[in-house]
């Protein structure tokens, strides 16, 4: 049996923690067109952005009790689905998400490579 | 799929009635997909065993509906550290007068010793654990009611800087002017002590010549002279060496439990004080006699308390230095001046 090492347990939880902020605005951005549940997982997977069933369900719901997403039971393949899309309300705040993850973004690229520059 | 609608029934028992329905059947799409996924790829229906596989990867039915609960607390984080601080103190307040308490009924109650040591402390932790108990109960419904309806709004618009705490004295160094005073209060009490036996009058003044101590109690003289040297030896040593911080406490907790166990044996060679010559003085003086050695059984009573206490705080700071010493042998963060440890908690 393997057995973590403490190291291996605190690299996990932080890339969690990192990870954790991203999955709204992966899920966000994968609804501008309608999807369910499955298909959005896959979807979500193939970008690279792996999501258990019991991350993502709970996580569309909060979404949709806040108001940012819509959704609909539909018959497809001869059986019932829940479609999930962006409301208007999501796309303005996804927009929003967007312009601050960008910032994010430049400014810890600028970070860490002051920061590489450093450790030379 | 039976043990499809099984696992399901399941994860449904742990959900609210209100959703249950709704999520039931979403997880139940989410199921099917995949299996329908994996079947056209091996080109076969799933076996018990493969289906055994993708239930177990999902994870016990509990944990998958506890997912999709809101997140219940009875003390949120706002209020929880301030919680957490109350519960601490409020068991100190319980748990040293309850060890005081306890060490005057070891040493001072013979049918307290007589009974089994078991039972009696176990008759005396009872009551400690009751006490405990009811305060958990009571501080954590007024934090849980705190928690209800004081808004995290309202706590930030109260706060001010007015209110933040002073800077705590530097911990990391014993202050001279502090070793200083204890140097002289316990050189000139040594000095008091060392003149005693030759000038009685500086302990009983004008009526030494009246009365004497009681000679059962001269076996005490040299641990007490003992205690005040180590006293007077920490000053010095502290003067020199202030940063070691851990020799007041040390010292402190050493001359408590030995200035209590001398006392639990002094207290009980009565009386303490009686006439030099009881013929010709005891019609005047052994009224004056009976209050003085009342007056002694008090203040050696109190003394007795006084230690008990020192000897709480004591033990306590110890415990303190050594939790920080091991910590430090562990490679944790180093100490900076006001004792307090870098990063703590991992925030800067």
């Amino acid at each position: 049996m393997e057995h973590s090492s403490p190291a291996t347990d605190l690299f996990e939880n932080l890339r969690l923690e990192l990870r954790r902020g991203c999955l709204v605005l992966a899920v966000l951005s994968a609804l501008r067109s309608e999807q369910y549940g499955y298909t959005l997982r896959k979807a979500l997977a193939d970008q690279g952005m792996e999501m258990d069933e019991g991350t993502l369900y709970p996580l569309l719901r909060r979404l949709e009790s806040q108001g940012l997403l819509l959704s609909q039971w539909r018959e497809e393949d001869k059986r019932n689905k829940r479609f999930y899309r962006l409301s208007p309300d999501g796309k303005i705040i996804l927009k929003q998400l967007l312009a601050e993850w960008e910032t994010i973004g430049s400014s810890l690229d600028g970070i860490v490579k002051e920061s590489r520059h450093g450790t030379r | 799929m039976e043990l499809v609608e099984r696992y399901l029934q399941a994860v449904k028992f742990w959900l609210p009635s209100e959703k249950q329905d709704d999520i039931i059947a979403e997880l139940r799409d989410d199921i099917r997909s995949e299996i329908d996924e994996q079947e056209a790829a091996l080109g076969h229906p799933l076996e018990k065993g493969d289906l055994e596989t993708l239930l177990k990867r999902r994870g016990p039915p509990v944990l998958v509906a506890e997912r999709f609960l809101p997140q219940r607390h009875l003390i949120g984080p706002m209020w929880f550290p301030i919680y957490w601080f109350v519960l601490r103190l409020a068991l100190a307040f319980n748990v040293v007068p309850w060890l005081i308490g306890w060490l005057i009924l070891v040493f001072n109650s013979a049918s307290f010793r007589a009974a089994h040591p078991g039972m009696s402390l176990f008759a005396t932790l009872s009551t400690l654990w009751t006490t405990v108990w009811i305060q958990f109960a009571v501080i954590t419904l007024i934090f849980a009611v705190l928690d209800r309806y004081h808004s995290r709004e309202k706590f930030i618009e109260q706060w001010s800087t007015k209110q933040l705490p002073r800077l705590k004295k530097d911990r990391t160094r014993v202050s001279r002017a502090e070793s200083a005073f204890n140097l002289a209060f316990n050189g000139i009490f040594l000095y008091w002590l060392l003149s005693v036996p030759a000038w009685p009058w500086m302990a009983f003044g004008p009526a030494a010549a009246l009365f004497h101590l009681n000679p059962a109690l001269h076996v005490y003289y040299a641990p007490v002279v003992l205690f005040v040297l180590i006293g007077v030896v920490q000053a010095v040593l502290n003067l020199w060496r202030p940063e070691w911080t851990w020799l007041p406490p040390a010292t402190g907790l050493a001359t408590s439990i030995g200035g209590l166990f001398v006392l639990n044996f002094a207290m009980k060679i009565y009386p303490y004080v009686s006439l030099l010559d009881p013929a010709a003085n005891f019609a005047r003086y052994g009224h004056v006699v009976y209050v003085l050695n009342i007056v002694v059984l008090l203040s050696l009573g109190c003394v007795w308390l006084g230690l008990a206490i020192a000897c709480g705080v004591h033990a306590f700071q110890c415990f303190a230095h050594l939790r920080r010493w091991i910590k430090r042998s562990d490679g944790a963060s180093p100490v900076l001046p006001g004792g307090v440890a870098d990063f703590p908690n991992g925030r800067s």
